[in-house]
This record gives C-alpha cells, structure tokens and sequence, in this order.
C-alpha cells in the first residue's frame, strides 16, 4: 500500500470512530519513514530518535540537498557551455537547466 | 581628556563667560538646585554625566557643550567650583563646594568630597541615582575627600561627579573597606535618595523620572509610565555595583515591570520594582521594596516563558495541595508541552523548506515532506549523473519518470529545480508520450539509467527512448537496487545490460 493510501486509511478510520483527530502514532510512523530516508550519518543510530530530532535533521538535510542542487545547476550550465557534446545531448541537457 | 574635546564646539565663548559669571552666581548657591534639577534632569543624557565627571579645569565649557548649551540660569550650578581648584579662572570658587553641598542636602557635608572622589568611570549617568546618592557614605567620603584636594576635578562638575557615579564611587571605597561599610552606606544613600527626590519633585521632568522608584507610593502612577526610562540609566551602575545578580535581576525587572503594569498588577509593586532597580544599589529592605522585589523574581519567572505560566501556576497549586502526584504529574505536563513546542517549531521549520505546503495538519505536511524529500534526492541523483555521464538519456528517462510518477511534485520543481523545472516543462509533450508507451518505471529504476551509458549515443531523443526504456526497464528491474547504489559512482559505463537494451 502506497504511504498516501496508508494514511488515508488511518485518517478515515480515525473520523469513522467519531474524532478526526490525527493520532500521535501516524505521526510517528510518518516520522520514521521520514528518517528512513535520511542518510544515515545523520542518525545515530535508528533506535529511539526522538522526533524534532528527525525533523531537525530532515531541515538540515533539505538544505543541503537545495544546496546541492544549486552546485549540479551550476555545474551543468558550465558544462554545457564549454564540452563538446553530441548536439543531441546538448540539447537535452539544456532543455533541462533553462 | 574627554572634556577638552568636546569643548572644541563653537560657543565656548559663552561658556567663558558665564564661566566669569560664575563666582557672581556661586553666591546665590540656593537657587541653583531646582533648575539645575531640572535642567540636569532634561538635558543630560545619562552617557555624558559620567564624562563631565572627569575633572577638567573646562569642565563648566564641557559641561555646557555635553548638556548642549543650556541656560546659564537652567544651570548656573555647572560653574560651581565643587571642588576648588577649578580653573585658573575659578581661583576663588573653591570653598563653593562645602556650602552648596550643604545647602543642597544639608546634613551631607561630605558631599563635595565624594564628588571630587568619583571618577566618571565613564557609566551612564545615574543622574537620577546620583542626586539620590550625594554624599552617600560620611565614611568613603573621607578618604575620598583627601584624595579630592590634589585633584582639580568638580567645579562645576560637582553636580555630575556628585550625581554621576555615586554608586559606583560607593563600592571601590566600600569593597576597599569592607564590603559592611558598604551597607550602612546604603541606608544612606537611601535616604538621601529620598531627600534629595523629595527635592527634586519640585521640577517636573525630574521628579517624572526618579519619583518612579524614588517615591513609589507618592508618585506611583504618575510614573508608571516613565518607568521605562529610569530604570536603564541606573542599571549599568548596577552590575557594576552588585554584580550579576542584581544586574541579572535588573534587566529581568525592567522588562517585567513594565509587562507587569501592561498587567496592572498594583502600582506600588510595579514602581517598586522598577525602584528595585536602583534599590540594588541603595538597599531594598531600606525602600521597604523588598517585598516588591521578591515579587519582581517571581515576575521575571513567569515571564520568561510564557508557555509554562499555567504549568507554573499549576505548579504552584499542586504544590500548595502538597500532593506529590500532582506535582509529578504537573511536571510531567510542563515536560511534555516543551517537547510537543520543540517539534512544532521544528514542524514549522519544515513546512518553510517545502515549496508550496499549504497543508495544516501534521500528518499531511509529513507526508509532503517525505515525498519532497525524495523528489530532490532523485534530482540530486539525476543531475549529478547528467553531469558526469553527460549524455541526454538519464536526463530524459528521469524526467520521463518522474512525470509519470510525481505528477503532483511537478510545482516542486518549478519552484526550486529552478532552470530544471523549466526543462521539465518543455519535455512535457514528448515525456507524455513517452509516458505513455513506456513501461511503469519503479522508482528505483531511475538510478538505473546511467547504465544506458554513454556507449550509444541516442540520435533522435524521442521516439525511440519509450520502447528502449521499456525494454530496458523489463530487464532493469532486477538489478535496480544495485544500479541505484551504483548510480553515482558510474561514470562511463558500459554496463552488461545495456548492450542488450540497445
């Protein structure tokens, strides 16, 4: 089951039983899946991370990824603009950072 | 000397010449101290009192230059030679001192000789604190006054040296001592300080500003609003004097307090506390704050976090029912509000990193985030593949891919992929029928595409891209997890795969 589905499943569940509330071990779960995805350098360890610790470290992560992604950018258009590419490739790599 | 730079304004003539005037003045010493009171109170800023403290012969120039040239009648007094000696004009005014201290807080001879004793220790003036402490200590002064004989400083700055740094004049000799001198210096200062404000209450501004926490139960409400401004000139000497704690207390009163009349909590404590300020240095018991002042603790307690004033009156509460699972459990409520603060802070940290969450609740704003996340790790993987293979097919089959699968994520891009999300759009037409042909990638089919490699170049893009993927993906599929893990170290790679896709 897709994590869309799950939570939908929780939500309705939660309102079929009178309270829409979102229930502290859906968050939680989210929250562990959310750690699952991060690099596990910044976990130590997965046992027992409190939560606005994975939330920290998910801030974190996203900013060094936005950061990233800034590089790669940069990199990119300086590539395209001095190799010698095939004018396929040229192209598609352009039509990806303009 | 500070002085003297500051005297290099134009007007000095004029000081000159009242500086002339000044014996003729210095005979009427009663006079002076109501409009000194005030013109002192109005025009010096708490900065310069210090300064002018420091003896200078020009110290009258000075003094007017610092005050801003004030009326020779507004303050007659700064030519007062407070300490003898002033100038070489002022040979005459040097018994000035003496008298006019005694006329001015009669009882405190002494006066003069703690002026001349302080340095301007270059604190803000406590003027306020300062009128209050004349001759604060009949003991420190007397040491103080043999030092003031050599010392050419005062004259007219008598007021200032006198009214400047009283307290922090009060505790060198008093530590110097004993730190008990410094007590019953206290009690004096104290009622000098009532005197001298009752004094003073004759000038508007001044008493506005010193009746606050000089005269709390007179002036309670007039000064409830000055309060702010008293409080800060006698907070540096206050540190000083005391210390941490009183500085700590200080600067936790000033805010407080003034929250605490925002409250309207009764006006004696409220100027009370602020008094506790200047109380610090003079003595609490001895201005009967200190019940204002223990207040004033508990103030900045519940000030300090806002959050924890039920959990602190609940504290209190339970505390009072004396029932230890109340208090166990009050406590572990305070504990459990904190964490639940520091992950919503963190939760709002969040939502601004994601572009374009317009979600509310928790749960929704996770899973935005999760998806998110994903999204700009596949694109990180993407880019960084791009730029070391350099070749157009992963570029496209990620894109491709990512159409197809993230649909909704389409804003993330073009909100922070930038030129990506651009490119992203102009692929929309052959992605989309690329979409349509090729096969459901897996998401962790996409780091599989550098193993496309670089070896066959794709001539024409489009066209064939969906079924070679498709075929490709067929056969990807099983090792997607290892082309993931081997995405990024793959530079040029003919992979035994590809060959057979191509």
């Amino acid at each position: 089951m897709t994590l869309l589905n799950q939570i939908q499943t929780v939500r309705s569940r939660s309102r079929q039983s009178g309270s829409s509330r979102i229930t502290d071990e859906q968050i939680s779960d989210l929250v562990s899946k959310l750690q699952d995805l991060l690099p596990e350098a910044r976990l130590r360890g997965n046992d027992r991370v409190p939560s606005s610790r994975v939330l920290q470290e998910t801030c974190s992560y996203i900013r060094s990824l936005h950061r990233e992604v800034d590089d790669l950018s940069e990199r990119l258009s300086e590539l395209l603009a001095t190799s010698d590419m095939s004018t396929a490739q040229a192209a598609v790599i352009r039509s990806l950072l303009m | 000397m500070l002085l003297l730079r500051r005297s290099q304004q134009p007007g000095n003539d004029l000081p000159e010449l009242l500086w002339q005037n000044g014996p003729a003045l210095q005979r009427t010493a009663a006079a002076p101290f109501p409009p000194f009171a005030s013109s002192a109170a109005g025009t010096s800023t708490s900065g310069r009192a210090p300064e002018l403290t420091t003896h200078h012969p020009a110290s009258a120039t000075a003094m007017r230059d610092l005050l801003g040239a004030p009326d020779d009648d507004a303050v007659p007094w700064l030519h007062y030679p407070v300490m003898g000696g002033v100038d070489d004009d002022d040979s005459d005014t040097a018994p000035l001192p003496p008298e006019y201290c005694s006329t001015l807080l009669s009882g405190y001879p002494d006066l003069p000789a703690a002026v001349a004793g302080r340095d301007a220790g270059g604190a803000p003036s406590t003027s306020h604190c300062a009128v209050a402490v004349p001759p604060p200590m009949p003991e420190p002064a007397v040491p103080r006054h043999q030092q003031q004989q050599a010392r050419p400083s005062g004259e007219g700055i008598m007021n200032f040296t006198f009214f400047s740094r009283p307290l922090q004049r009060a505790p060198p000799p008093a530590n110097e001592r004993a730190s008990a001198a410094a007590a019953p210096s206290n009690p004096v200062e104290s009622t000098v300080l009532q005197a001298s404000a009752s004094r003073l209450r004759s000038t508007p501004l001044f008493s506005e500003q010193r009746m606050a926490w000089l005269q709390p139960p007179k002036d309670s409400r007039a000064t409830v609003a000055p309060v702010p401004p008293p409080p800060p000139p006698p907070t540096p000497p206050v540190p000083i004097r005391q210390g941490e704690a009183s500085a700590a207390l200080a600067h936790r009163v000033q805010p407080e307090a003034r929250a605490a009349l925002e409250r309207a909590p009764p006006q004696p404590p409220a100027t009370a506390t602020t008094s506790s300020v200047c109380s610090d240095n003079v003595d609490r018991s001895q201005l009967k704050r200190s019940s204002s002042s223990h207040q004033a603790p508990e103030w900045s307690v519940s000030q300090e976090d806002e959050d924890l004033d039920d959990e602190a009156g609940g504290l209190r509460r339970s505390a009072s029912r004396s029932t230890k699972r109340g208090r166990t459990a009050e406590v572990h409520n305070m504990s459990e509000r904190r964490r639940r603060d520091r992950i919503n802070e963190k939760m709002r940290a969040l939502q601004e990193l994601i572009p374009n969450c317009n979600k509310i609740d928790k749960a929704s704003m996770l899973e935005e985030a999760i998806e998110y996340l994903k999204t700009l790790q596949l694109q990180v993987q993407m880019m960084s593949t791009m730029g070391t293979a350099g070749l157009c097919m992963p570029p496209m089959l990620a894109m491709q891919h990512m159409q197809m699968q993230m649909p909704p994520m389409a804003h993330f891009h073009h909100h922070h992929l930038g030129p990506m999300g651009y490119g992203m759009g102009a692929f929309d037409p052959r992605l989309a029928a690329a979409a349509a042909g090729a096969a459901q990638f897996p998401y962790p089919m996409i780091p599989g595409m550098p193993m496309f490699g670089h070896g066959p170049a794709m001539p024409s893009p489009a066209p064939p891209f969906p079924q070679q993927a498709a075929a490709a993906g067929a056969q990807m599929a099983a090792g997607d997890d290892e082309a993931a893990a081997q995405a990024e170290q793959q530079t040029s790679g003919d992979h035994p795969q590809v060959p057979g896709a191509m």
